[in-house]
């Protein structure tokens, strides 16, 4: 995989990433909304940065799907985070190939962020630690 | 009617230049049992030696450094779980990820983990959490920084790494530090 390929993977992650917490946000509350909405942000930023690398690598940026298939129903607030849990999961695989196949030293120290940012947001919202967040 | 096309001097000059090549090149045959270059042999058995691929030593003086500092992490579950047996279950997973994260980084070749004296635990149970977790997110910090100078698989284990590292140390912050924190 080239550095722009995973740029371009991590960009449709976090396109997914937020059309999935937002619909988790819908079914949230409280300190729970909160958070959702703290990782929205978080998400979005990430989502701006990627296109600047990618357009800054002169290819075009990866484009948003209309919608996305779920990987599970939420119909609740036990679901819907159990949905962000796995959405921080899924991506901190992908931002563990862009730390591996990274060439610039500023793509490199963004995608070893995120990657770490995706870990302890796992805890956030139910999960547990691992020995290798970010291991496919 | 029409004429031959000539063959210029220059043309007439490169192929014979590069004909005999060819022909050298066609006479050799290399699906031949003992064709070909041998490669480094033994002198005392004769035997061809099979040379294993040299890893930049930079990327192993930063594996071993990381190495290193994982095992004095163990130490300090050991130390901690040892004084305070109550404490081993919630230290299980960490002392298990720890001993993960060390086989890995050995798998590469000149890896090497400096054995270091086994840190004191502290004197209570919280104050010695505390300390776990203080060092988890110093090694996280500090690995994360050595993946950002590495590439590839070097630079990304060193990185999943540093994430466990920060999950273990935040999930060993107590809950009032966590809030604080925040």
């Amino acid at each position: 995989m080239t550095e722009v390929e995973a740029l371009q993977a991590a960009l449709a992650g976090e396109h997914a990433a937020l059309y999935g917490i937002g619909v988790a946000g819908g079914k949230l509350s409280g300190a729970r909304f909160r958070s959702a909405t703290d990782s929205y942000e978080q998400h979005r930023l990430n989502r701006d940065r990627l296109s600047q690398l990618v357009v800054a690598a002169g290819e075009t940026p990866a484009a948003a799907e209309p919608a996305y298939d779920l990987p599970q129903a939420v119909t609740n607030a036990a679901t819907a985070a159990a949905l962000i849990l796995l959405i921080e999961r899924r991506l901190a695989a992908v931002y563990g190939d862009l730390v591996e196949s990274a060439e610039k030293p500023a793509v490199r120290t963004f995608a070893v962020n995120g990657l770490l940012a995706n870990a302890g947001a796992q805890l956030s919202w139910g999960g547990t630690p691992v020995a290798f967040p970010g291991a496919v | 009617m029409p004429t031959e096309p000539r063959l210029s001097r220059r043309a007439v000059i490169a192929t014979a230049v590069v004909l005999p090549g060819a022909v050298a090149l066609g006479g050799c045959k290399d699906d031949e049992a003992g064709s070909g270059t041998p490669g480094a042999v033994d002198p005392k058995t004769g035997q061809a030696v099979e040379e294993t691929p040299t890893v930049d030593p930079a990327v192993v003086a930063s594996l071993s450094a990381a190495a290193a500092q994982v095992t004095l992490l163990s130490l300090g579950y050991t130390s901690t779980s040892r004084k305070f047996p109550a404490l081993r279950t919630q230290l299980a997973a960490g002392a298990k990820y720890h001993a993960s994260h060390l086989a890995k980084l050995k798998e590469t070749a000149g890896v090497q983990a400096t054995t270091p004296k086994a840190p004191a635990a502290a004197s209570t149970s919280s104050a010695a959490l505390a300390a776990l977790a203080k060092q988890e997110k110093a090694a996280a910090a500090a690995h994360a920084a050595a993946a950002v100078k590495l590439s590839g698989a070097p630079a990304r284990l060193l990185a999943m790494i540093a994430a466990s590292e920060l999950q273990l140390g935040t999930k060993l912050t107590p809950a009032k530090k966590k809030a604080d924190a925040s």
